[in-house]
């Protein structure tokens, strides 16, 4: 009676011990991670250092998987493969996602949480957060405006090397040449030079490009290609004209051409998105993020560089004014919206 | 089982049997590669060969994934077998895709009649890129390697053009190139509800057995594979080369481009710049047509395979961490141990013309006839 008794509460133990164990796995929410291959693109760098951090602190019972397309047809697969293979939030980060995150959002609406990055999925399960670029492009195009006046060509003409042409990427174009309109309001959509690299790693093309645009007398050049900017950035040391990096501090005391950096922290919205999905759960909707919220802006302007800032050229005289531009921002005094195109270049 | 069962048997199973050599060997490269990244290539292959047909699910999003590959494949093989060495696949789809869904969008009328025009537009328009080549050749005497190739890149470009500055869906942020969905109505339903797979994959397996048919039992099919053999013989024997040439090479870019209108009507549902180039479509259709020595049936089954790698690749990347460049890596193998093949078999029809006394002159399995007439070069 006494060993039956003894046996019994055995397996009692080893039975609970098994279950909180298995419940402990399941306390362990996956998060799948879909978007482009990252190699060194800062932009989705960010994203996937920040859960590695939050991962290795161990803040949340999280596991998570880097899920990278090689075409723009994986991005369906990918998608729909999370679903099926159980994964607790779906994360994708780019715009070729946002079709097939909206199918499968719609057709299974329970089965996991949804967010997508840089694009609005209209759907009502999922959350998109998107950024508002133009508002740190205007800072960069004050700082352009700036330095080509004290360099003794206040009117151009001012380069911009980007990734693509089209509507998706003219917010950048747009607070770049408003932001030099504002300094000087004689400037015209023909004194802007833009070239693209319709690619976001195509550093000698970038290069290129950025020589061709020297040539044509631009004292300050837009680098907004990601990867591609090493280009530019080259071509800047080389030839002696001003650029600006992207999406994170490109500065370096080895090329003093690279002024500043129109800065978007991702990994600031991976960490956002991470505190909701175990606080709450996500709540669907559209996130708008800008100066205000800290995740896009200019180094030496709304952030310190990791580098010293080079005085020089980006003088204080200088900072100052943009400054007041990224205050008139944040306190909602200045709001730029963006318009068509196609419109606007018309005017 | 006697041994002209047997026969048969071997020669129903020989046009696949070159596909499984040359995917076998790839994955023994694979596998090279897998060890160095420090992994078990058995516990690899076993996690891409459930993520390519371990479920309903994988199964059916591989044949989803398969279905383009193996209509650009049958259409490669078409021209390719005439030994006209087309290589515009990848245009002709991006004509395809791009005019079905403008036109499936912006026709005027009743929804049945945008999809009709969208598809005949679409397939003529296709059918005539693929025949410009046709008279770039015949005219001109170009390279329709060259020729070819460089369509594949002014169409991409067109379609881009026309679709950014024209045909651009703005309703949401327009950051993608792309043209708005066609209506629901017209789109092609879905082969098992909740999964990918779409009536497309059933027009392809229909579209295997009528090339198959056109290719082995038709007068236009023999003439055109006589004429890869030999143009001038054909020539001497009363064949129209010319007409074989236009009629073949515009069949190519008509079947190339359906494969685009499938992938609107069934899968995307409108046009985005840059989708078929960056999944490679024509150039694994045409790796496929290849692989199977541009035999239709062939085709089907190596289509499904390769389309297995890129899927089961990206279970791979999924649930380890070998990088997803392995399954790029045996594809690329794949096309390696063809062009082996290739070389091998033309380096024997060499020696066989060169001793035509030692074994009769006769010409054997010929991939690459070099007797042909200077209409190609």
């Amino acid at each position: 009676m006494k060993k039956s008794f003894v046996l019994l509460l055995c397996v009692l133990v080893c039975t609970m011990l098994l279950t909180s164990i298995a419940s402990a796995a399941d306390d362990v929410k996956k998060v799948a991670i879909i978007l482009d291959p990252v190699g060194v693109n800062p932009f989705l760098t960010q994203v996937v250092d920040k859960f590695a951090e939050v991962k290795a602190a161990g803040t949340y019972p999280m596991d998570y998987s880097v899920i990278e397309c090689a075409d723009d047809t994986a991005w369906a697969e990918n998608i729909r493969a999370s679903v099926e293979e159980g994964y607790d939030l779906i994360l994708v980060v780019g715009w070729q996602g946002a079709d097939p995150l909206n199918e499968v959002a719609t057709q299974f609406p329970d089965k996991a949480q949804y967010v997508i990055i840089d694009t609005v999925c209209d759907n009502p399960n999922v959350k998109s957060y998107i950024f508002k670029p133009q508002e740190a492009a205007y800072l960069i195009g004050i700082v352009a405006a700036m330095v080509s006046a004290d360099a003794g060509k206040p009117e151009g003409p001012f380069g911009g090397v980007h990734a693509n042409p089209g509507q998706g990427s003219f917010e950048w174009r747009y607070g770049y040449m408003e932001g030099i309109k504002s300094i000087n309001p004689k400037v015209t959509n023909d004194d802007f030079i833009f070239n693209y690299t319709k690619s976001y790693t195509d550093a000698p093309t970038a290069k290129e490009l950025a020589l061709q645009q020297a040539a044509q007398g631009c004292v300050f050049i837009n680098a907004a290609s990601a990867v591609a900017d090493f280009g530019t950035f080259e071509a800047a040391l080389e030839k002696g004209f001003y650029t600006s990096g992207q999406d994170f501090d490109r500065t370096s005391p080895d090329n003093p051409n690279i002024i500043t950096t129109q800065v978007k922290y991702t990994g600031i919205v991976a960490g956002m998105i991470i505190d909701e999905f175990f606080a709450t759960g996500i709540q669907p909707g559209v996130v708008s993020l800008g100066l205000k919220e800290g995740v896009v802006g200019a180094t030496y302007i709304t952030d310190d560089g990791v580098n010293p800032r080079n005085t020089a050229v980006l003088t204080d005289a200088i900072v100052a004014k943009a400054r007041e531009a990224a205050d008139a921002i944040i306190s909602g005094k200045l709001v730029i919206e963006v318009p068509l195109e196609e419109e606007y270049m018309k005017q | 089982m006697n041994s002209g069962t047997l026969r048969k048997i071997s020669h129903f199973l020989a046009p696949i049997s070159q596909p499984f050599i040359a995917i076998f060997l790839a994955l023994v490269v694979g596998a090279i590669a897998i060890i160095v990244t420090g992994e078990s290539p058995f516990n690899i292959y076993k996690i891409m060969v459930k993520g390519a047909f371990g479920s309903e699910y994988y199964l059916l999003t591989t044949l989803t994934r398969a279905t383009p590959i193996i209509i650009t494949g049958l259409g490669a093989a078409i021209c390719w077998s005439s030994n006209y060495m087309g290589i515009g696949g990848e245009g002709q789809m991006i004509m395809g895709g791009f005019l079905c869904a403008v036109i499936g969008f912006h026709f005027p009328g009743p929804q049945w009649l945008k999809l009709t025009c969208a598809i005949i537009f679409s397939l003529i328009g296709s059918g005539l890129y693929s025949l410009f080549s046709a008279w770039l050749l015949d005219k001109f005497k170009m390279s329709l390697a060259i020729s070819t190739l460089m369509l594949n890149y002014a169409g991409a470009y067109i379609a881009m053009h026309f679709v950014q500055n024209v045909f651009l869906d703005t309703t949401g942020d327009a950051k993608l190139v792309q043209t708005q969905m066609i209506d629901e109505s017209i789109r092609l339903p879905r082969i098992v509800e909740g999964q990918k797979l779409h009536w497309g994959f059933g027009i392809a397996v229909l579209l295997v057995i009528l090339v198959w048919f056109m290719m082995n039992r038709t007068v236009f099919g023999y003439e055109s594979r006589m004429s890869g053999f030999n143009i001038h013989f054909c020539d001497y024997g009363g064949i129209n080369s010319k007409k074989i040439m236009y009629g073949m090479l515009t069949l190519s870019g008509v079947i190339c481009g359906l494969a685009g209108v499938i992938e609107v009507l069934g899968v995307n549902y409108r046009y985005t710049h840059n989708t078929y180039v960056s999944a490679s479509y024509a150039w694994i259709g045409l790796n496929a047509a290849l692989i199977s020595g541009y035999n239709p049936i062939g085709i089907f089954f190596t289509s499904i395979i390769l389309a297995g790698i890129s899927t089961g690749g990206a279970a791979i990347a999924r649930a380890t961490s070998v990088p997803l460049e392995i399954s790029t890596i045996i594809q690329g193998c794949i096309t390696l141990f063809i062009s082996a093949r290739i070389a091998i078999q033309f380096r024997r029809r060499s020696r066989k013309l060169a001793s035509p006394a030692k074994d009769g002159g006769s010409s054997g399995d010929i991939l690459i006839p070099e007797t042909k007439g200077e209409i190609l070069r």
